[in-house]
């Protein structure tokens, strides 16, 4: 049987007395790459913000690795999240800082490297999503499948044991979103890091997931590998599969 | 909405204290660098600079006109005007003045660059890589607004005296020599001046920096916050004003 990695109990999350997540019951398991998928807000990005202390959840317990992290300080975090990264949606790097600046403030903050090294390393991390000779430019000065790469590359620096991705491809043109998905086969293929990713883009989650998640509204409707996904009777995943904007599906 | 907006506010003294306390935590544990505090000094400085000029040259130039017509009716001379308004300048419309001058351009611009960083989930993104985002975001900028509030207001008197000596010599040719008069100001007035000025420093940029933490949904969300500071903070020198002068009047 394939360890856990992520566990979450019975999570609830409610913001201004609208429930988002209804009691989701869910493990995630070394070395899979998982896509959690449904339509917008149906709470993708608020499961997986619960999974690196961003969020507390209402009621439910969530453990890391077996460790019940649910009533974790900021400061039980801090490790936490070397182990445990992750991509947000709008990349989401700090505008007052170069780019590699950007890759460089983990490797300072969470590795202790001096300044100089630190820097040495981000150029490496650069190399990797080839991104090394625009190092110095802000960024307000690349476009957005750009500042993507950057930010997947100032997750890396860590070495993480899982790399969560929110919606790495929305925005981004067909043949960025390829290499995306290549850059994620590579993260679980070949470096063995355990990959979530929550995504909307179907052609990406039927070529590189292990395993789907389906959210509807606010628990989890549908739980298997694509070709579980692809050949579901349910009328609602049928609905989501084909977008089609009438059917069964409450928006 | 009304009951909602009333326990907001009974709240807003207790957060504030809150993020006080956190900042002078933050500052006390990792000060910043200098360079970091200069850049922020220079940014206070560079936006007030001009506004200050403008505003507190007229008010001197038209304090001294008007105070000088309305004592020609009842005094044999103009010698002590000089004196007079050299004295509440310092005690009184010089750190108030600047400091609500500071609050509209400072405070609106922390609560607005803190606030896009919330909608944009930048200050997430600095947990991830294992950065307070108080010791990064508003530790620099509450040290920087404290010493350039006494700068900018040693500047503001300045330029009003200057702006009052020229009308007092032009208009009721009252000898700059006699005007540059520092026989009604005592030890007293300099302190309560300087404490103004200190209050004011600390509030402005923990006002401006719990609005823009507070922002929420997108673009929105952020010009809400900016008004928020800027009510919020100029509301605060007006009441520290009158806890201050009537304390140390009580005294």
């Amino acid at each position: 049987m394939v360890p856990a990695v992520i566990e979450y109990r019975e999570i609830s999350k409610s913001f201004g007395g609208i429930r988002v997540l209804d009691g989701i019951d869910l493990t995630i398991n070394d070395g899979e790459v998982t896509y959690i998928i449904g339509t917008s807000g149906v709470g993708k990005s608020v499961l997986v913000k619960h999974a690196v202390g961003l969020l507390k959840p209402d009621s439910g317990r969530i453990l890391i690795d077996g460790d019940d992290v649910t009533d974790y300080s900021e400061a039980q975090w801090r490790p936490v999240r070397t182990r445990y990264v992750l991509v947000f949606q709008h990349s989401t790097l700090f505008d007052s800082m170069t780019l590699r600046e950007n890759v460089a403030l983990p490797l300072r903050k969470h590795g202790g490297l001096s300044r100089h090294e630190s820097y040495r390393k981000a150029r490496d991390f650069l190399e990797m999503v080839q991104m090394a000779d625009k190092g110095d430019k802000m960024p307000a000065d690349v476009g957005p499948p750009e500042r993507k790469r950057v930010s997947i590359a100032r997750a890396l620096t860590l070495a993480p044991e899982c790399a969560i991705l929110d919606e790495p491809t929305t925005g981004l043109d067909i043949i960025a979103s390829a290499n995306v998905d290549r850059m994620i086969d590579h993260l679980a293929r070949v470096l063995n890091k355990t990959v979530i990713v929550v995504s909307h883009d179907l052609r990406s989650i039927f070529g590189v997931a292990d395993r789907i998640i389906f959210l509807y509204k606010g628990r989890v409707r549908l739980d298997g590998p694509p070709e579980a996904f692809r050949s579901s009777d349910d009328p609602v995943v049928k609905q989501f599969i084909r977008g089609e904007p009438t059917g069964p599906m409450e928006m | 909405m009304v009951s909602g907006g009333i326990s907001q506010a009974r709240l807003l003294p207790l957060r504030l204290l809150g993020l006080l306390g956190e900042t002078m935590r933050a500052m006390i544990k990792r000060p910043p660098s200098l360079a970091r505090l200069l850049d922020q000094m220079h940014n206070i400085g560079n936006r007030s600079l001009v506004f200050i000029s403008v505003t507190l040259g007229f008010l001197g130039l038209i304090s001294v006109y008007q105070g000088s017509i309305q004592a020609q009716k009842v005094l044999p001379d103009l010698s002590m005007v000089g004196a007079t308004f050299i004295n509440v300048m310092i005690s009184e419309f010089g750190p108030t003045i600047t400091a609500l001058m500071i609050a509209t351009r400072v405070g609106s611009g922390i609560a607005a660059e803190l606030g896009a960083m919330v909608v944009t989930e930048q200050v997430e993104a600095l947990k991830m890589t294992n950065t307070d985002p108080i010791e990064f975001v508003v530790v620099p900028r509450f040290i920087a607004t404290v010493i350039m509030m006494f700068v900018m207001t040693v500047y503001g008197v300045l330029v009003a005296v200057l702006a009052g000596m020229v009308i007092a010599d032009l208009r009721f040719q009252v000898n700059p020599s006699t005007f540059l008069s520092l026989g009604m100001t005592g030890w007293s007035d300099l302190c309560v001046g300087l404490i103004k000025c200190f209050a004011y420093g600390v509030a402005i940029p923990i006002i401006a920096a719990d609005a823009g933490f507070h922002a929420s949904g997108g673009s929105e969300g952020v010009g809400q916050a900016t008004t928020r500071a800027v009510v919020n903070t100029l509301f605060a020198v007006i009441i520290l004003d009158f806890i201050i002068a009537g304390g140390w009047y009580l005294l």
